[in-house]
């Protein structure tokens, strides 16, 4: 057992390095909503160009065929180099994958190139007002219509969805059946008549996600991506793609934000210097933990199944403690709003109380783990 | 980068679970000569034997260290493992020719005699012991269940010191513990048998804390993985209103809660068994780190676990108080967690330094 990387690995931290170091943006982030998805989007142009993009999709689809040390090391580079996260996130980790697994071949030669290139956003048209936790419960319907299908419906919490050009949505096709049966995952072409979008302004002042009305909009037949009423499926296994990338990127991020911290840690008092000494004790446990998961992970090849619900648990349980030891040692210029660095930590500390709530609450990661990880008896869940 | 267990450490694993699995019943351990049988074999086996020689013994020597560690705590072995550890790496840190030239032998019955009243560090310690007398008393001195031999770290007349001694009619103590034994040594009843020639002595003594403290972690780990299973099993067994108590949100989410925090401990622990030959100030955080960690958290799975089991958990029929018991012993052992979160502290924050 070791944690020492191969000649080449260090080759390729010392590459990605170096490119970073001459084009990494240096300007801080605008202040608009559209002004910093085109500032995001255009950064996914930059890692595009120097072919950073989809570093774990397979060369066949133009990705870096990276394996999952390689994605590591890059993302922790990324991240700890303060670079912000990629603007077609949900393109590049989730759908492209999807797409990979169980698109046709005309679906991936019309939607991979735009989605590495950043061309193409993609969101996620997944919860519903009736259906968080319990997405499977979603009354989206979708009803066969000539040559394809009517969608109506109301999705919500969709992010970015006011710049993406297509939408992966979560639809029923078959109202008769159990409520996990009968579910087809969609295309939705973004620009299509009937669609309505409303942005929602999060507590950070953002409006990152959105509430999307559907009313009768057309989808073609075409844009079924997978068997009809086995959405639930493709959601349920694909949905765990996106962890990997997202926690590599995660831990990295917190470990600059603890690197932040620790200097005015020096004065504090004895109490906040433990809390601190805990939180900072998570960061680590967690970086180790992933380590051991992209290891096991290299080694076996195989998909990544109901233990990322422990790393996600985890890792949302960590941004939040770090983040309280920031507001207990910051609080007062916080709370001032001062100048633009403590606004900045209010920022950031306020986005932190949803990493417990998006991507599956901890209460759902919960379940999980005990029913899939520990085998424990299904209940009310 | 390979850091996780399969191929060679994953056959080490399941043979120490086989091999201890066949030894004793955790119940037959509350009677003394069943665990003196049981220390006999694990020893006859080789499972105590100190793997790899002492200061010279690499990372992959610590991860199988705390492999076994792991095992020893899930059958919860009668012997301090980490304590015997400690002991040997401190025997074997010596200058003089030949790695067992002080008079220890592999296999030897020995305990280690570090911890005093004030802490397990040498910045605690208050007792005091040269050519004419001795004050002050060692305590929690463990690893073997009958010690020929002391391995004894304390403050001598020119500052931290380690020496080889024998003390007549040692009894152990009723500790918390009631299968691993534990001795009290008042440091003027000691024989000191010869003063270990090593170069730092005050460094050879930080190491084998640092060193022990992550086999004590991995000892908890291992006694937590068991005590979790335990209570998971009764979850899915035990019915009221009808139905396994274990489908109820309010008892499975902390089970889960606790396995999660457990698997990341383990991660954390396996960081730091591959730090303890790194020289510094990283070797001390890596073991702080995965010391408070584990500690912290496998008190909290133990009390889980006992809040599953309601009264059967509490009745000394249950060996969920063994388990229990050895999780207490652990946490306290080289160190508590508040003492080694001070250290990250002092380290990470005042000092700067970085995993």
């Amino acid at each position: 057992m070791d944690l020492a990387l191969s000649e080449a690995e260090l080759e390729l931290r010392d590459q990605v390095r170096r490119w970073l170091g001459e084009r990494l943006p240096r300007s801080p982030h605008p202040e608009g909503p559209e002004e910093r998805f085109h500032d995001l989007l255009a950064w996914q142009r930059e890692l595009f160009d120097g072919g950073w993009a989809g570093l774990s999709w397979p060369r066949a689809f133009g990705g870096g065929g990276a394996d999952p040390v390689q994605q590591l090391i890059v993302s922790e580079e990324l991240a700890s180099a303060g670079a912000p996260e990629p603007a077609n996130v949900v393109g590049i980790d989730v759908m492209g994958p999807v797409i990979m697994q169980v698109g046709t071949p005309e679906q991936q030669a019309r939607y991979l190139p735009a989605i590495l290139s950043g061309e193409e956003v993609w969101c996620q048209g997944f919860s519903e007002p009736d259906a968080g936790s319990d997405l499977a419960a979603l009354r989206t319907r979708a009803v066969p219509f000539d040559g394809g299908f009517r969608v109506s419906g109301q999705k919500v919490w969709t992010s970015w969805a006011q710049f993406s050009r297509w939408c992966a949505l979560l639809a029923r096709t078959d109202p008769e059946v159990p409520k996990h049966q009968g579910i087809s995952l969609l295309i939705i072409d973004m620009k299509s008549p009937g669609i309505d979008v409303r942005p929602l302004i999060q507590m950070t002042g953002d409006p990152e996600f959105s509430e999307v009305f559907l009313d009768n909009v057309f989808v073609p037949r075409e844009n079924l991506l997978g068997d009809l009423d086995r959405g639930w499926q493709i959601a349920t296994t694909t949905l765990m793609y996106e962890r990997g990338p997202y926690i590599a990127r995660r831990q990295g991020y917190l470990r600059t934000v603890a690197e932040r911290l620790m200097p005015m840690l020096r004065e504090a008092n004895e109490s906040l210097r433990q809390e601190a000494a805990r939180a900072l004790t998570d960061v680590e446990a967690l970086r180790f933990h992933t380590y051991r998961r992209t290891s096991e992970l290299q080694a076996s090849g195989g998909p990544p199944g109901a233990e990322t619900s422990i790393d996600k648990l985890f890792a949302g349980q960590t941004e939040q403690r770090l983040f309280d030891v920031a507001f207990e040692l910051l609080g007062h210029e916080i709370a001032s709003g001062s100048d633009a660095v403590a606004r900045d930590w209010a920022y950031h500390f306020l986005y932190s109380r949803s990493a417990t709530i998006y991507g599956g609450t901890a209460e759902i990661q919960r379940t999980v783990i005990s029913e899939r990880l520990l085998g424990l008896p299904r209940g009310s869940p | 980068m390979k850091f996780h267990v399969d191929g060679e450490l994953a056959d080490l694993r399941s043979g120490a679970r086989e091999a201890m699995a066949g030894l004793w019943t955790v119940r037959s351990l509350l009677e003394a000569e069943h665990r003196d049988s049981a220390y006999r074999s694990l020893s006859r086996l080789g499972w105590l034997d100190s793997i790899g020689d002492g200061h010279h013994a690499g990372p992959q020597d610590c991860i199988r260290a705390c492999i076994v560690a792991e095992e020893l705590g899930r059958a919860m072995a009668p012997v301090g493992f980490a304590e015997l550890y400690a002991a040997r790496s401190l025997g074997l840190a010596s200058d003089a020719s030949g790695p067992l030239a002080d008079g220890l032998q592999a296999g030897d019955a020995v305990v280690a005699a570090l911890a005093e009243r004030g802490g397990w560090h040498p910045e605690h310690w208050e007792g005091r012991l040269n050519d004419v007398d001795g004050t002050g008393t060692k305590i929690s001195c463990s690893g073997a269940l009958r010690p020929d031999l002391v391995v004894l770290a304390c403050v001598g007349a020119g500052g931290p010191d380690v020496m080889l001694a024998s003390v007549e009619g040692l009894e152990p103590n009723a500790g918390l513990d009631l299968v691993r034994p534990n001795f009290s040594i008042r440091l003027r009843e000691v024989c000191v048998l010869k003063r270990l020639r090593i170069e730092q002595p005050a460094a050879a003594i930080g190491r084998a804390l640092d060193l022990g403290a992550v086999l004590a972690a991995a000892e908890a780990v291992g006694a937590a993985r068991k005590l979790l299973a335990y209570a998971v099993e009764y979850a899915g067994e035990r019915q009221q209103f009808g139905v396994q108590i274990g489908s109820f949100q309010a008892v499975k989410h902390p089970l889960a809660e606790m396995h999660a925090r457990l698997e990341v401990g383990q991660s954390l622990v396996y960081r730091a068994a591959l730090g303890q030959t790194e020289s510094g100030p990283r070797r001390e955080l890596s073991a702080s780190m995965a010391k408070a960690y584990v500690s912290e958290i496998t008190t909290r799975l133990a009390q889980v676990a006992l809040q599953t089991f309601g009264g059967i958990g509490f009745t000394w029929d249950h060996s969920v108080h063994l388990y229990y018991r050895r999780i207490l012993h652990l946490r306290e052992a080289f160190g508590t967690p508040a003492y080694h979160t001070t250290r990250i502290a002092r380290l990470a924050f005042d000092q700067g330094v970085r995993l």
